[in-house]
């Protein structure tokens, strides 16, 4: 029952997020509201209830399979990268590349710092 | 006579060689997500088998295992994207969760505050210009480079930014996956190289480029990591929301 009750919860605040973003035609999402939201009610409440920790230790670990259709998506995308594929794919295989080796260096270089 | 019999056979072996008998079975929710299980857990078995090799991790193989089936069956994407609502569903609640994780690690959050805020608003900008800048470079037109701008952001987020800069909120959310696939496929090597061991790093930087596949990516390292990698999600989605529109309008 507490998995329910978990999910519950997590239901509950999706719906506030998603209310609060049509109420202010706001462009985060729903969910990332809700997060927001579940966040600030567990530091006002000071600790996890255990339904909430667990219905999430149940449904973080599926997360990866949650994303496997948009995956997929990526082999059928074909019509509409035409004739830009090479800049497409270029600017994010690179881009991504070049990205994670820059945020490394400035975290790893700044963490040391504040140590 | 015999032409009866040429007839019969030609209609039974068309039948075998187009059975129609399970094509309602092909074509329902049930069948198509027993492939999304199927093929994730067989990814599962090989990426564990091969010691956990970056670039065969589940999301990316069982990804290519599922474009293969819909290839070979003849399964239009569209229909097993709508089959698949129920599982992609939970990715509301699942994301709502994240604030679990991120309420345990918060004492390690305050004490990496000022490398966060510098990694996050310096990674938010530097994704967006340099996919666009080696765009320019490999003669994308303008519509491509509106559209790989928001390429490090979540995808709701990218698909509604995309939209109000004038890319292709489509190519958008094709171009945020294959971010994010790249991202969690090569991260591993690239963090090995930079010496990177630390949970909190490991998973912010990852938060910062792969978004939502790449905080899925942070918790199989540990709940740490799960967690920066879930905070720099937000904090991207959230700052590049404000600031790739400024940029737009400053620059078109």
């Amino acid at each position: 029952m507490s998995l329910l009750n978990g999910i519950l919860v997590l239901l509950v605040f999706q719906c506030f997020g998603e209310a609060i973003k049509a109420y202010f035609d706001l462009r985060l999402p729903g969910p990332v509201l809700g997060m927001f939201l579940l966040f600030i009610a567990l530091c006002l409440f000071q600790k996890v209830p255990d339904a909430v920790a667990k219905s999430s230790q149940t449904l973080i670990p599926l997360l990866a399979i949650m994303f496997l259709p948009a995956a997929a998506g990526l082999f059928f995308l074909g019509a509409q990268f035409n004739d830009q594929w090479l800049a497409i794919i270029g600017a994010v295989v690179l881009g991504s590349f070049l990205s994670l080796f820059f945020n490394g260096l400035v975290m790893k270089w700044l963490s040391a710092k504040t140590k | 006579m015999s032409n009866s019999i040429v007839d019969s056979l030609t209609r039974s072996a068309d039948q075998l060689m187009n059975p129609v008998w399970y094509q309602g079975l092909v074509d329902s929710p049930l069948f198509l997500l027993t492939i999304s299980l199927a093929c994730f857990q067989l990814a599962n078995v090989v990426y564990r088998r091969l010691g956990t090799f970056p670039l065969l991790h589940p999301t990316v193989f069982g990804a290519v295992l599922v474009a293969l089936l819909l290839l070979q069956l003849d399964i239009p994407y569209q229909d097993y994207y709508q089959a698949n609502e129920l599982l992609m569903f939970w990715l509301g609640p699942a994301t709502v969760a994240l604030a679990v994780p991120l309420y345990q690690q918060l004492h390690l959050i305050r004490r990496m505050a000022l490398p966060i805020l510098v990694t996050v608003s310096s990674g938010a900008i530097f994704a967006a210009v340099s996919a666009v800048l080696i765009a320019y470079l490999l003669g994308a037109s303008e519509v491509t480079m509106l559209s790989l701008a928001p390429k490090s952001v979540t995808t709701p987020i990218a698909i509604s930014l995309a939209d109000e800069i004038g890319g292709l909120s489509t190519l958008a959310a094709g171009v945020v996956a294959l971010t994010a696939v790249v991202g969690i496929s090569v991260a591993p090597f690239i963090f090995k190289w930079l010496n990177i061991k630390e949970p909190e790093i490991w998973g912010f930087c990852l938060g910062v480029t792969a978004h939502g596949m790449g905080t899925a990516r942070a918790f199989e390292m540990n709940t740490t990591a799960g967690a920066f990698s879930s905070l720099a999600m937000c904090l991207t989605g959230g700052l590049s929301a404000v600031l790739i529109p400024i940029a737009v309008s400053m620059l078109v």
